[in-house]
Protein backbone atom coordinates (compact mmCIF):
# COMPACT_ATOMS: atom_id res chain seq x y z
CA UNK A 1 0.00 0.00 0.00
CA UNK A 2 3.18 1.89 -0.12
CA UNK A 3 3.50 5.24 1.71
CA UNK A 4 0.70 7.40 3.12
CA UNK A 5 -0.21 10.24 0.96
CA UNK A 6 -1.40 13.69 2.05
CA UNK A 7 -5.05 12.46 0.96
CA UNK A 8 -5.13 9.16 3.59
CA UNK A 9 -3.68 11.28 6.19
CA UNK A 10 -6.74 13.93 5.64
CA UNK A 11 -9.35 10.66 6.01
CA UNK A 12 -7.99 9.93 8.97
CA UNK A 13 -7.94 13.14 10.52
CA UNK A 14 -11.53 13.80 9.24
CA UNK A 15 -12.35 10.22 11.26
CA UNK A 16 -10.99 10.99 13.92
CA UNK A 17 -13.13 14.11 14.68
CA UNK A 18 -16.23 12.51 13.72
CA UNK A 19 -18.68 12.81 16.67
CA UNK A 20 -22.63 12.00 17.04
CA UNK A 21 -24.77 14.29 18.64
CA UNK A 22 -27.09 11.86 21.94
CA UNK A 23 -29.44 12.63 23.76
CA UNK A 24 -29.28 11.18 27.06
CA UNK A 25 -33.33 10.38 28.48
CA UNK A 26 -33.58 9.01 32.17
CA UNK A 27 -35.64 5.82 32.15
CA UNK A 28 -39.40 5.92 33.04
CA UNK A 29 -38.47 3.20 36.30
CA UNK A 30 -35.82 5.37 37.68
CA UNK A 31 -37.73 8.82 36.74
CA UNK A 32 -40.46 7.91 39.13
CA UNK A 33 -37.92 7.66 41.93
CA UNK A 34 -36.96 11.63 41.85
CA UNK A 35 -37.52 13.11 44.35
CA UNK A 36 -37.59 16.89 43.06
CA UNK A 37 -41.03 18.49 41.84
CA UNK A 38 -39.08 18.98 38.63
CA UNK A 39 -37.66 16.13 36.74
CA UNK A 40 -34.80 16.27 34.61
CA UNK A 41 -34.30 17.09 31.37
CA UNK A 42 -32.46 15.05 28.80
CA UNK A 43 -28.96 15.40 28.77
CA UNK A 44 -27.42 16.47 25.62
CA UNK A 45 -23.32 15.06 24.46
CA UNK A 46 -21.66 15.12 21.21
CA UNK A 47 -19.15 12.22 21.27
CA UNK A 48 -16.53 11.23 19.49
CA UNK A 49 -17.60 7.94 17.45
CA UNK A 50 -14.49 6.19 18.32
CA UNK A 51 -14.44 6.43 22.29
CA UNK A 52 -16.79 4.40 24.61
CA UNK A 53 -19.92 4.91 26.29
CA UNK A 54 -18.38 3.88 29.90
CA UNK A 55 -15.87 6.86 29.33
CA UNK A 56 -18.83 9.27 30.05
CA UNK A 57 -20.75 6.89 32.57
CA UNK A 58 -19.07 9.39 35.53
CA UNK A 59 -20.58 12.59 33.27
CA UNK A 60 -24.18 10.96 33.20
CA UNK A 61 -24.54 9.98 36.52
CA UNK A 62 -23.40 13.29 37.73
CA UNK A 63 -26.29 15.07 36.15
CA UNK A 64 -28.64 12.66 37.33
CA UNK A 65 -27.48 12.51 40.75
CA UNK A 66 -28.18 16.23 41.36
CA UNK A 67 -32.11 14.95 41.10
CA UNK A 68 -31.52 12.10 43.71
CA UNK A 69 -29.89 13.74 46.67
CA UNK A 70 -31.82 12.37 49.27
CA UNK A 71 -32.39 9.36 47.11
CA UNK A 72 -29.02 8.14 46.87
CA UNK A 73 -28.14 7.52 50.45
CA UNK A 74 -31.02 5.05 50.47
CA UNK A 75 -29.18 1.83 49.41
CA UNK A 76 -32.76 -0.04 48.82
CA UNK A 77 -32.84 2.27 45.98
CA UNK A 78 -29.94 0.69 43.92
CA UNK A 79 -29.33 3.60 42.54
CA UNK A 80 -25.78 3.58 41.97
CA UNK A 81 -23.21 4.55 39.50
CA UNK A 82 -22.09 1.07 39.47
CA UNK A 83 -25.57 0.26 38.20
CA UNK A 84 -25.88 2.90 35.17
CA UNK A 85 -26.46 1.02 32.22
CA UNK A 86 -27.62 2.64 28.23
CA UNK A 87 -30.42 1.35 26.24
CA UNK A 88 -31.77 1.64 22.54
CA UNK A 89 -35.05 0.18 22.19
CA UNK A 90 -35.14 -2.10 25.03
CA UNK A 91 -32.04 -3.28 23.81
CA UNK A 92 -29.13 -2.85 26.45
CA UNK A 93 -25.74 -1.11 24.50
CA UNK A 94 -23.25 -3.44 24.52
CA UNK A 95 -21.12 -0.52 25.30
CA UNK A 96 -17.47 -2.08 24.94
CA UNK A 97 -18.06 -1.53 21.25
CA UNK A 98 -17.45 1.83 20.60
CA UNK A 99 -20.29 4.51 19.97
CA UNK A 100 -20.33 4.92 16.24
CA UNK A 101 -20.10 1.16 15.67
CA UNK A 102 -23.74 0.80 17.76
CA UNK A 103 -25.11 4.41 16.19
CA UNK A 104 -24.32 2.66 12.70
CA UNK A 105 -25.48 -0.56 13.51
CA UNK A 106 -29.24 0.78 15.48
CA UNK A 107 -29.86 3.76 13.40
CA UNK A 108 -28.84 3.20 9.76
CA UNK A 109 -32.36 0.73 9.32
CA UNK A 110 -34.48 3.70 9.99
CA UNK A 111 -36.40 5.47 6.79
CA UNK A 112 -35.91 8.74 7.28
CA UNK A 113 -32.17 10.44 7.86
CA UNK A 114 -33.90 13.03 10.07
CA UNK A 115 -35.84 11.04 12.85
CA UNK A 116 -32.67 9.58 14.51
CA UNK A 117 -30.72 12.75 15.28
CA UNK A 118 -29.67 13.62 18.18
CA UNK A 119 -29.48 9.12 19.23
CA UNK A 120 -31.78 9.03 21.80
CA UNK A 121 -30.74 6.61 24.53
CA UNK A 122 -32.62 5.94 27.75
CA UNK A 123 -30.10 5.92 31.07
CA UNK A 124 -30.82 3.43 33.80
CA UNK A 125 -29.40 3.50 37.21
CA UNK A 126 -30.34 0.31 38.36
CA UNK A 127 -31.19 -3.41 37.55
CA UNK A 128 -27.84 -3.71 35.54
CA UNK A 129 -28.25 -6.60 33.35
CA UNK A 130 -24.70 -7.85 34.44
CA UNK A 131 -25.61 -11.20 31.99
CA UNK A 132 -25.50 -9.06 28.87
CA UNK A 133 -23.24 -6.27 29.43
CA UNK A 134 -19.68 -5.91 30.59
CA UNK A 135 -18.83 -3.39 33.16
CA UNK A 136 -16.25 -0.73 33.56
CA UNK A 137 -16.29 0.34 37.37
CA UNK A 138 -13.84 2.95 36.57
CA UNK A 139 -11.55 4.44 33.90
CA UNK A 140 -8.54 1.70 34.48
CA UNK A 141 -11.01 -1.01 33.40
CA UNK A 142 -12.07 0.61 30.32
CA UNK A 143 -8.07 1.29 29.30
CA UNK A 144 -7.37 -2.32 30.10
CA UNK A 145 -10.39 -3.54 27.59
CA UNK A 146 -9.11 -0.87 25.20
CA UNK A 147 -5.23 -2.17 24.82
CA UNK A 148 -6.75 -6.08 24.80
CA UNK A 149 -8.22 -5.06 21.79
CA UNK A 150 -5.08 -3.42 20.56
CA UNK A 151 -2.88 -6.64 21.63
CA UNK A 152 -5.13 -9.33 19.84
CA UNK A 153 -5.42 -6.73 16.69
CA UNK A 154 -1.26 -6.20 16.65
CA UNK A 155 -1.50 -10.41 17.13
CA UNK A 156 -3.45 -10.50 14.09
CA UNK A 157 -1.49 -7.93 12.03
CA UNK A 158 2.13 -8.72 13.13
CA UNK A 159 2.10 -11.86 15.96
CA UNK A 160 1.96 -9.65 18.66
CA UNK A 161 5.80 -8.44 17.82
CA UNK A 162 5.08 -5.07 17.44
CA UNK A 163 2.87 -3.92 20.44
CA UNK A 164 5.11 -5.96 22.50
CA UNK A 165 8.30 -4.20 21.85
CA UNK A 166 6.44 -0.91 22.86
CA UNK A 167 7.23 0.71 25.89
CA UNK A 168 4.70 0.92 28.56
CA UNK A 169 4.69 4.45 28.13
CA UNK A 170 3.44 4.24 24.51
CA UNK A 171 0.56 2.07 25.05
CA UNK A 172 -0.50 4.72 27.66
CA UNK A 173 0.62 7.32 25.24
CA UNK A 174 -2.23 5.70 22.73
CA UNK A 175 -4.57 5.77 25.75
CA UNK A 176 -4.36 8.76 26.81
CA UNK A 177 -4.75 10.86 23.49
CA UNK A 178 -7.15 8.88 22.85
CA UNK A 179 -8.98 10.30 25.87
CA UNK A 180 -7.71 13.18 25.88
CA UNK A 181 -8.90 14.16 21.62
CA UNK A 182 -4.96 14.65 20.70
CA UNK A 183 -4.62 12.92 16.90
CA UNK A 184 -1.18 13.69 16.66
CA UNK A 185 -0.11 11.78 19.62
CA UNK A 186 -2.14 9.05 18.91
CA UNK A 187 -0.86 8.77 15.74
CA UNK A 188 2.89 8.85 16.20
CA UNK A 189 2.37 5.69 18.01
CA UNK A 190 -0.37 4.20 16.17
CA UNK A 191 1.47 4.49 12.97
CA UNK A 192 4.43 1.71 14.09
CA UNK A 193 1.10 -0.67 14.36
CA UNK A 194 0.62 0.38 10.98
CA UNK A 195 4.23 -0.61 9.67
CA UNK A 196 4.84 -4.33 7.89
CA UNK A 197 6.92 -7.04 9.42
CA UNK A 198 8.00 -9.89 8.26
CA UNK A 199 9.36 -8.52 5.04
CA UNK A 200 5.68 -8.38 3.76
CA UNK A 201 4.21 -5.42 2.47
CA UNK A 202 0.81 -6.00 4.16
CA UNK A 203 -0.56 -7.55 7.47
CA UNK A 204 -0.82 -10.90 8.29
CA UNK A 205 -4.16 -11.22 9.01
CA UNK A 206 -7.06 -8.35 9.15
CA UNK A 207 -8.31 -7.59 12.66
CA UNK A 208 -11.97 -7.05 12.27
CA UNK A 209 -15.27 -7.27 13.55
CA UNK A 210 -19.10 -7.86 11.33
CA UNK A 211 -22.13 -7.15 13.62
CA UNK A 212 -25.44 -7.86 12.79
CA UNK A 213 -28.63 -7.34 13.98
CA UNK A 214 -29.94 -9.74 16.43
CA UNK A 215 -26.48 -11.86 16.25
CA UNK A 216 -23.35 -12.20 17.55
CA UNK A 217 -20.26 -10.38 15.48
CA UNK A 218 -18.75 -12.51 12.87
CA UNK A 219 -14.98 -12.66 13.27
CA UNK A 220 -12.49 -15.07 11.45
CA UNK A 221 -9.17 -15.17 10.11
CA UNK A 222 -8.61 -13.24 6.49
CA UNK A 223 -5.64 -12.49 4.80
CA UNK A 224 -4.92 -9.18 3.02
CA UNK A 225 -3.41 -10.69 0.27
CA UNK A 226 -3.80 -13.73 -2.15
CA UNK A 227 -0.72 -14.73 -3.12
CA UNK A 228 -1.28 -17.98 -4.85
CA UNK A 229 -3.74 -15.67 -7.49
CA UNK A 230 -1.61 -12.32 -6.83
CA UNK A 231 -4.56 -10.45 -5.66
CA UNK A 232 -5.53 -8.16 -3.08
CA UNK A 233 -8.71 -9.16 -1.15
CA UNK A 234 -11.19 -6.46 -1.33
CA UNK A 235 -14.04 -5.70 1.33
CA UNK A 236 -16.59 -7.17 -1.09
CA UNK A 237 -14.29 -10.39 -0.34
CA UNK A 238 -13.89 -10.15 3.62
CA UNK A 239 -18.05 -9.30 3.91
CA UNK A 240 -19.01 -12.71 1.57
CA UNK A 241 -15.81 -14.97 3.15
CA UNK A 242 -17.82 -13.98 6.62
CA UNK A 243 -21.20 -14.27 5.90
CA UNK A 244 -20.74 -17.84 4.19
CA UNK A 245 -18.46 -19.17 7.32
CA UNK A 246 -21.46 -18.12 9.44
CA UNK A 247 -24.16 -19.62 7.14
CA UNK A 248 -22.38 -22.92 7.20
CA UNK A 249 -22.07 -22.93 11.07
CA UNK A 250 -25.69 -21.96 11.58
CA UNK A 251 -28.12 -24.57 12.78
CA UNK A 252 -30.76 -24.68 10.86
CA UNK A 253 -32.89 -26.78 13.23
CA UNK A 254 -33.10 -24.16 15.62
CA UNK A 255 -35.77 -22.22 13.82
CA UNK A 256 -33.07 -19.10 13.73
CA UNK A 257 -33.74 -16.87 10.62
CA UNK A 258 -31.40 -18.02 7.48
CA UNK A 259 -29.23 -15.79 6.93
CA UNK A 260 -28.59 -13.80 3.86
CA UNK A 261 -25.60 -14.10 2.55
CA UNK A 262 -25.76 -11.73 -0.65
CA UNK A 263 -23.59 -8.82 -0.08
CA UNK A 264 -25.63 -6.94 -2.22
CA UNK A 265 -28.72 -7.20 0.28
CA UNK A 266 -26.88 -4.82 3.41
CA UNK A 267 -25.33 -1.37 3.36
CA UNK A 268 -22.00 -2.06 4.57
CA UNK A 269 -20.83 0.75 7.02
CA UNK A 270 -17.83 1.55 9.01
CA UNK A 271 -17.59 4.75 10.49
CA UNK A 272 -21.45 5.61 9.07
CA UNK A 273 -19.99 5.64 5.81
CA UNK A 274 -20.02 2.75 2.83
CA UNK A 275 -16.91 2.27 1.39
CA UNK A 276 -16.64 0.72 -2.14
CA UNK A 277 -16.92 -3.05 -1.88
CA UNK A 278 -13.87 -2.83 -4.25
CA UNK A 279 -11.87 -1.15 -2.03
CA UNK A 280 -8.73 -3.40 -0.68
CA UNK A 281 -8.97 -4.72 3.05
CA UNK A 282 -5.65 -3.89 3.39
CA UNK A 283 -6.56 -0.38 2.94
CA UNK A 284 -9.06 -0.19 4.86
CA UNK A 285 -7.12 -1.71 7.86
CA UNK A 286 -4.68 1.12 7.69
CA UNK A 287 -7.02 3.92 7.40
CA UNK A 288 -10.34 2.79 8.31
CA UNK A 289 -9.26 1.17 11.28
CA UNK A 290 -10.70 2.62 14.86
CA UNK A 291 -8.16 3.25 17.59
CA UNK A 292 -8.26 0.08 18.86
CA UNK A 293 -6.55 -1.11 15.19
CA UNK A 294 -9.87 -2.85 14.23
CA UNK A 295 -12.29 -2.75 11.21
CA UNK A 296 -15.65 -2.59 12.87
CA UNK A 297 -17.84 -3.01 10.00
CA UNK A 298 -21.94 -2.95 10.18
CA UNK A 299 -23.62 -4.86 8.10
CA UNK A 300 -27.36 -3.31 7.58
CA UNK A 301 -30.29 -5.57 5.50
CA UNK A 302 -31.30 -2.64 2.66
CA UNK A 303 -34.81 -1.90 2.61
CA UNK A 304 -36.41 -3.79 -0.66
CA UNK B 1 4.66 -21.73 20.98
CA UNK B 2 1.00 -21.98 19.66
CA UNK B 3 -1.54 -24.74 18.94
CA UNK B 4 -3.41 -24.91 15.92
CA UNK B 5 -7.41 -25.51 16.11
CA UNK B 6 -6.72 -29.29 15.79
CA UNK B 7 -4.37 -29.33 18.41
CA UNK B 8 -6.49 -28.26 20.82
CA UNK B 9 -9.65 -29.97 19.99
CA UNK B 10 -7.12 -32.96 20.62
CA UNK B 11 -5.77 -31.63 23.96
CA UNK B 12 -9.66 -30.78 25.20
CA UNK B 13 -10.67 -34.30 23.79
CA UNK B 14 -7.68 -36.12 25.87
CA UNK B 15 -8.58 -34.25 29.27
CA UNK B 16 -12.41 -34.93 28.65
CA UNK B 17 -11.47 -38.22 28.41
CA UNK B 18 -9.14 -38.30 31.43
CA UNK B 19 -11.63 -36.64 33.77
CA UNK B 20 -14.29 -39.35 32.84
CA UNK B 21 -11.78 -41.96 34.07
CA UNK B 22 -10.94 -40.24 37.24
CA UNK B 23 -14.71 -38.91 37.73
CA UNK B 24 -13.36 -35.66 37.14
CA UNK B 25 -15.96 -32.84 36.36
CA UNK B 26 -14.66 -31.52 33.31
CA UNK B 27 -17.32 -31.31 30.39
CA UNK B 28 -16.89 -30.77 26.92
CA UNK B 29 -19.25 -28.56 24.66
CA UNK B 30 -19.64 -29.06 21.34
CA UNK B 31 -20.78 -26.14 19.41
CA UNK B 32 -21.12 -25.18 15.63
CA UNK B 33 -18.41 -22.05 16.66
CA UNK B 34 -15.92 -24.49 18.17
CA UNK B 35 -15.41 -26.79 21.12
CA UNK B 36 -14.86 -25.85 24.52
CA UNK B 37 -14.27 -27.35 27.89
CA UNK B 38 -16.10 -26.25 31.18
CA UNK B 39 -15.06 -26.96 34.86
CA UNK B 40 -17.39 -26.15 37.84
CA UNK B 41 -18.23 -26.39 41.35
CA UNK B 42 -19.72 -24.78 44.59
CA UNK B 43 -17.04 -23.92 47.29
CA UNK B 44 -17.84 -23.29 50.83
CA UNK B 45 -19.01 -20.17 50.94
CA UNK B 46 -22.39 -21.44 48.07
CA UNK B 47 -19.89 -19.68 45.26
CA UNK B 48 -20.11 -21.42 42.19
CA UNK B 49 -16.70 -21.41 39.84
CA UNK B 50 -17.28 -21.97 36.17
CA UNK B 51 -13.85 -22.25 34.29
CA UNK B 52 -14.13 -22.32 30.28
CA UNK B 53 -10.90 -23.62 28.24
CA UNK B 54 -11.66 -21.89 24.89
CA UNK B 55 -9.54 -21.91 21.83
CA UNK B 56 -7.95 -17.99 20.50
CA UNK B 57 -8.12 -18.09 16.48
CA UNK B 58 -6.17 -14.59 17.30
CA UNK B 59 -3.45 -15.84 19.29
CA UNK B 60 -3.81 -19.65 18.62
CA UNK B 61 -3.55 -20.53 22.06
CA UNK B 62 -6.25 -21.93 24.51
CA UNK B 63 -7.80 -19.03 26.72
CA UNK B 64 -9.24 -19.52 29.99
CA UNK B 65 -12.69 -17.88 30.73
CA UNK B 66 -13.79 -17.83 34.01
CA UNK B 67 -17.22 -16.58 36.35
CA UNK B 68 -17.90 -16.68 39.61
CA UNK B 69 -21.49 -16.26 40.98
CA UNK B 70 -23.83 -16.09 44.55
CA UNK B 71 -26.49 -18.62 45.15
CA UNK B 72 -28.82 -16.22 43.84
CA UNK B 73 -27.10 -16.23 40.58
CA UNK B 74 -25.48 -12.82 40.79
CA UNK B 75 -21.92 -12.07 39.46
CA UNK B 76 -19.03 -11.43 41.54
CA UNK B 77 -17.33 -7.55 40.75
CA UNK B 78 -13.69 -7.74 39.10
CA UNK B 79 -12.90 -6.46 42.79
CA UNK B 80 -14.56 -9.14 44.89
CA UNK B 81 -12.67 -11.82 42.72
CA UNK B 82 -9.37 -10.33 43.66
CA UNK B 83 -10.17 -10.65 46.85
CA UNK B 84 -11.04 -14.13 46.73
CA UNK B 85 -8.17 -14.84 45.41
CA UNK B 86 -6.32 -12.50 47.87
CA UNK B 87 -4.12 -10.93 45.49
CA UNK B 88 -3.26 -7.18 46.45
CA UNK B 89 -4.92 -4.77 44.36
CA UNK B 90 -2.56 -3.46 41.79
CA UNK B 91 -2.26 -1.68 38.13
CA UNK B 92 -0.95 -4.74 36.85
CA UNK B 93 -4.08 -6.80 37.77
CA UNK B 94 -5.90 -5.23 35.22
CA UNK B 95 -3.79 -6.09 33.08
CA UNK B 96 -4.12 -9.78 33.70
CA UNK B 97 -7.61 -9.92 33.75
CA UNK B 98 -10.96 -8.66 32.17
CA UNK B 99 -14.43 -8.82 31.46
CA UNK B 100 -14.40 -10.33 27.57
CA UNK B 101 -17.26 -11.15 25.25
CA UNK B 102 -16.78 -15.33 25.82
CA UNK B 103 -15.81 -15.77 22.13
CA UNK B 104 -18.66 -18.48 21.60
CA UNK B 105 -21.02 -17.59 23.99
CA UNK B 106 -21.28 -13.90 23.66
CA UNK B 107 -21.96 -13.06 27.15
CA UNK B 108 -19.36 -11.56 30.03
CA UNK B 109 -16.72 -13.53 31.37
CA UNK B 110 -13.73 -12.70 32.97
CA UNK B 111 -10.45 -13.63 31.19
CA UNK B 112 -6.60 -13.87 32.13
CA UNK B 113 -5.32 -12.69 29.37
CA UNK B 114 -3.93 -14.63 26.50
CA UNK B 115 -0.73 -12.07 25.55
CA UNK B 116 1.46 -13.60 27.51
CA UNK B 117 0.54 -17.18 26.74
CA UNK B 118 2.91 -17.63 24.01
CA UNK B 119 5.82 -16.66 26.10
CA UNK B 120 4.68 -18.84 28.85
CA UNK B 121 4.89 -21.79 26.24
CA UNK B 122 8.04 -21.31 25.46
CA UNK B 123 9.20 -22.87 28.35
CA UNK B 124 7.99 -26.08 27.20
CA UNK B 125 8.62 -25.46 23.62
CA UNK B 126 10.40 -29.30 23.08
CA UNK B 127 7.36 -30.88 25.35
CA UNK B 128 4.72 -33.06 22.95
CA UNK B 129 1.81 -30.80 22.58
CA UNK B 130 -0.34 -32.36 25.77
CA UNK B 131 2.43 -31.81 28.17
CA UNK B 132 2.49 -27.70 26.70
CA UNK B 133 -1.42 -27.87 27.25
CA UNK B 134 -1.67 -29.52 30.99
CA UNK B 135 1.66 -26.56 31.25
CA UNK B 136 -0.58 -23.91 30.43
CA UNK B 137 -3.78 -25.13 32.22
CA UNK B 138 -1.74 -25.70 35.45
CA UNK B 139 -0.15 -21.97 35.27
CA UNK B 140 -3.83 -20.25 34.65
CA UNK B 141 -5.90 -22.08 36.35
CA UNK B 142 -3.71 -22.21 39.66
CA UNK B 143 -3.81 -18.25 39.51
CA UNK B 144 -7.78 -18.33 39.57
CA UNK B 145 -8.28 -21.14 41.80
CA UNK B 146 -9.43 -23.98 39.76
CA UNK B 147 -8.27 -27.36 41.13
CA UNK B 148 -6.47 -29.56 38.82
CA UNK B 149 -5.71 -33.10 39.70
CA UNK B 150 -1.87 -34.29 39.60
CA UNK B 151 -3.63 -37.31 37.32
CA UNK B 152 -3.92 -35.25 34.35
CA UNK B 153 0.19 -35.09 34.70
CA UNK B 154 0.49 -38.92 34.40
CA UNK B 155 -0.13 -40.49 30.76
Amino acid sequence: MGNASMDDGDITRELWQSRIPICFILSDDDMSKVNRSELPEPLYLMLSRHLYFPCFIEKIFRYYSTYYKENLADTTNHLSIHNLWLEYESIPLKWHYPIGVLYDLYTSSLTSSTCHLPWQIIVHLSQFPENELIRFPDRESIEAYYMSTLKEADALKHKGQIIGDMQKRDHKQLWNSLLQDKYETFWNINMKLMSYTDNLLYFRYIPYRIYLLDRPYLQKLFAPYDSEHDRWMTLNDLVQYSLNHELHCEHFANGKKMLNTNVNDYQVIIHGVQPPLHTPVQWLSEYFSYPDNFLHICLVEKRT
Amino acid sequence: MTLTLEEFNQCISDLYEQSQQIHDRWQLQKTSKGSYLVYSFVDQDHLKHEFHIVYSESYAVPVLYFNVSRLDGSLLSLDDVWQLFTHRKTSKMYETITQQEHSILHRPFFVLHPCHTENVLKQVANQPIKKKFLFWLSIYGQSVGLPLSVHYAID
